[in-house]
């Protein structure tokens, strides 16, 4: 089980010519799940896009932000070396055992953790209010996040 | 038939990986992939090789979401019934159409999962749940056995397989 203490909200915007992301999170761990083709890949793109070319891509807010990628070896490494970042992790992209391993390196991390994952052992320890899904305006440009559980 | 194992499994397919070394550019102008393409990723096929995305202009199939990828390659891949897909792939947006490829095919789509499946109410088709081959029939008979031992299947699934993640 984790251990999930409210320490603050982060909060980081990040934009490009056709599509905008203002998420907010609360805890430690994060997950975002919902229906599909709602934008998480996009936002787990985009993030990877500014790493690669910070003059493409509008990031504001707290901007320590990266997605992670490569084997469940090359993540946690990068997990155990990183700071005060918001780590975003899609499961899109790792193979069935991948998740698990990289549980224990994300419970001994002080760094924040934005989950892209419908994995229901991954919600374990993580409060209901930071369990989201990613929502979107009319327009479908313009994204947030709101949590899938209200009480 | 469907067929969904609750649980993980060390051989199931990474979609987007496998989509984008092993789709046919005519897998896409079928028009179920047309329909799942325009409702679930709100896009248009204009050609083998092109989407209009509402959202994000014309995009490459590369760019389809995981769910849409998954739908896509359960109907048309060699694979069939050989593997399983990765259930974390699909939102509940795509089950209706998990429902229909099933039947329409002649091979059984077969999916891992650690999460619940919230498949339409009204469905009324048979799926087996591979962890034990029980055959469900509609949605009340699969939140029953979901309730009654999917829950603790995917509960303890890990604890109980740790030879899974000591590979």
């Amino acid at each position: 089980m984790r251990e999930e203490i409210m320490v603050g909200i982060k909060q980081f915007s990040i934009s490009n010519n056709k599509v905008s992301y203002d998420i907010k999170v609360k805890r430690k761990i994060s997950l975002i799940g919902g229906d599909s083709g709602t934008g998480k890949t996009t936002l787990y793109n985009l993030v990877r896009d500014y790493e690669t070319s910070k003059l493409s891509i509008k990031l504001s807010g707290y901007t320590n932000v990266k997605s992670l990628c490569g084997s469940s070896y090359d993540i946690i490494r990068d997990i155990q070396r990183l700071k005060e970042h918001i780590l975003i992790i899609d499961d899109d992209k790792l193979s069935g055992t991948d998740i698990n391993k990289i549980d224990e390196a994300i419970r001994n991390s002080d760094n924040w953790f934005i989950l892209i994952t419908r994995d229901e052992n991954q919600a374990f320890g993580v409060e209901y209010d930071s369990i989201y899904e990613m929502k979107s305006d009319i327009t479908g440009k313009n994204h947030w996040l709101e949590p899938m559980i209200t009480l | 038939m469907l067929k969904i194992y609750y649980g993980r499994d060390a051989k199931q397919v990474v979609i987007p990986v496998h989509f984008a070394n092993n789709y046919e550019g005519s897998w896409l102008l079928d028009p179920l992939s047309k329909r799942m393409i325009s409702e679930i990723d709100n896009s248009e096929v204009v050609s083998e090789n092109l989407i209009i995305s509402k959202v994000l202009g014309p995009i490459p199939p590369e760019r389809l979401s995981g769910g849409v990828q998954g739908l896509i390659l359960m109907s048309f891949d060699d694979i069939k019934d050989k593997y399983r897909w990765n259930g974390s792939q699909f939102g509940n947006n795509t089950l209706k159409f998990m429902l229909e490829i099933a039947s329409l095919r002649d091979y059984d789509i077969r999916v891992s999962t650690m999460h619940y499946f919230d498949f339409p109410k009204d469905f009324v088709q048979d799926i087996c749940i591979e962890n034990d081959n029980t055959i469900v029939h509609d949605y009340k008979s699969f939140v029953d056995y979901y309730i009654n031992h999917g829950i603790h299947i995917i509960n303890t699934w890990d604890k109980e397989h740790p030879e899974f993640f000591n590979k």
